[in-house]
């Protein structure tokens, strides 16, 4: 995934540098659905989290003259929609939105392997869940990892080997072992 | 051979799941309402502006001696011209947006991760209270009708945003003629309930490029002394900071007066911070930001 991040943001370099239109809508096709992921697999709540990262987007959009010139500008919105997502899950807004949600609405319901996995991820401290979701969703290694959350590689480690405990039993995987 | 990692196929079926399910293509959406947003801040500027501008020349018109002191009268017409283009989901885009014309705002730093300093650096109460270093701020704005953003105890949330000359590069640019309100050095009031009172302090803040914010202090409030009350730029877009006194819940009502001042706040070359009793009487301007979280 850190990989497909790279290349969407290659995109950015070929685009003219005055047409900020083409450009950012090209940035935003590429990262919108990882980005999305991510903060879903973190949320549970699919709504909130397309709410949050068009939040996260429409910011970067309105300074995009600067956010554009950075390295990796999907680094940006993603941390914004994650800080974004901490802020609301902290302050309990996604219950209340969910219970006003609470309408019976024919709509397909998504896969069950998905339900399972974002029932097992909301069991997960938060910690854990928000490195289990930077690793295997955001591509993001050990080293990266602690960088982002500023704390050392051992404490990364720590938290993806908890984390793939709690998750293996919840989702019961019998023959998990520690990748190398 | 390596055993393949079981967690990394059903993560990868769910991320292809739901990037799959996500509508990439629909961008014009959110330039439709970075639009909107901008000339909604336009529309607060511009009343921000008015109220900046209107009870400073109540001022002077009082200390000219122009007659009775007169409330300052909102200006007919200004923020209503723009009430038509903040309207409705409009026919796509022929419209001129330019990405980055827009100021910092309050919107931007509510929910984003600030380094935030210790709100009373030394004190270990405030500090176990409401912490320091990467800080996830929360809402503290006024949204006017008695309404306030909500903070638990805690929490550190933002009061108000502005941009202000405070550093030597910003009176250089100011001197040079060459600064842009958007120019000049973002400015950030915090505040936060450390259990037996509110605290505050005021910041300079600076983009650290990865969505986060370093923050530089310069004034805080003092526990059971001054606590700020706000902050705003002055006339020649000096930084200004409000003060009071915290009002003595034992004094009687003859006493309970308490002292209201404004000082102008600036950094020298070497980060030393420089305050200076301002020219303004506390009650001539609207600098108090914080009516939802009255500590004094």
């Amino acid at each position: 995934m850190a990989a497909s991040i790279a290349a969407n943001t290659a995109a950015l370099d070929r685009a003219s540098p005055t047409d900020h239109r083409a450009e950012f809508n090209a940035f935003y096709a590429s990262n919108i659905g990882p980005i999305t992921a991510q903060i879903r697999a973190y949320t549970g709540d699919a709504a909130e989290a397309e709410d949050l990262v068009a939040e996260a987007f429409l910011r970067a959009l309105t300074r995009w003259k600067t956010v554009g010139t950075y390295d990796n500008p999907a680094v940006w919105v993603r941390r914004v929609a994650w800080n974004l997502a901490t802020s609301r899950l902290r302050r309990g807004a996604f219950v209340r939105s969910f219970l006003r949600r609470q309408r019976i609405v024919d709509v397909e319901g998504p896969e069950p392997d998905r339900v399972d996995l974002e029932r097992a991820l909301a069991g997960l401290n938060e910690r854990h869940r928000k490195a289990i979701i930077l690793h295997y969703i955001a591509g993001l290694s050990g080293a990266e990892i602690a960088e982002q959350e500023r704390v050392a590689e051992s404490t990364v480690r720590t938290w993806l080997a908890r984390g793939r405990a709690a998750l293996a039993e919840r989702l019961r995987i019998d023959d998990l072992k520690e990748p190398q | 051979m390596n055993t393949p990692d079981p967690m990394k196929s059903i993560f990868d079926e769910y991320t292809g799941d739901v990037t799959a399910a996500t509508d990439t293509g629909d961008a014009d959406r959110l330039w439709r309402k970075a639009k909107r947003r901008r000339v909604g801040r336009v529309a607060v500027a511009g009343v921000a502006a008015l109220a900046l501008a209107a009870p400073a020349t109540w001022l002077l018109a009082n200390t000219a001696g122009a007659g009775e002191p007169q409330q300052p009268l909102a200006q007919p017409g200004a923020p209503e011209s723009t009430a038509a283009e903040t309207s409705p989901e409009e026919t796509p885009p022929a419209f001129e947006f330019v990405p980055d014309d827009d100021p910092v705002d309050a919107n931007d730093i509510i929910g984003a991760t600030v380094d935030m300093p210790s709100f009373v650096p030394g004190d270990q109460d405030v500090e176990a209270a409401c912490g320091s270093g990467d800080t996830v701020v929360a809402d503290g704005t006024y949204h006017g009708a008695g309404v306030s953003g909500d903070a638990e105890e805690g929490e550190a949330f933002l009061l108000l945003v502005t941009t202000a000359v405070v550093t030597p590069e910003d009176r250089a640019d100011v001197a040079d003629g060459l600064a842009h309100a958007a120019d000049l050095s973002l400015v950030a009031y915090f505040g936060c309930d450390a259990g037996d009172e509110f605290v505050f302090q005021v910041v300079v803040l600076e983009e650290s490029g990865d969505g986060t914010w370093g923050a530089q202090q310069l004034v805080h409030s003092q526990p059971g002394g001054t606590v700020i009350k706000g902050a705003m730029a002055g006339d020649g877009l000096q930084l200004l900071v409000g003060f009071a006194e915290r009002w003595d819940p034992t004094a009687t009502s003859a006493e309970s007066e308490t002292e209201h001042w404004i000082e102008s706040v600036q950094l020298e070359e070497d980060g030393t911070v420089v305050r200076e009793p301002s020219e303004y009487d506390y009650w001539s301007l609207v600098i108090d930001s914080s009516p939802m979280f009255s500590a004094e």
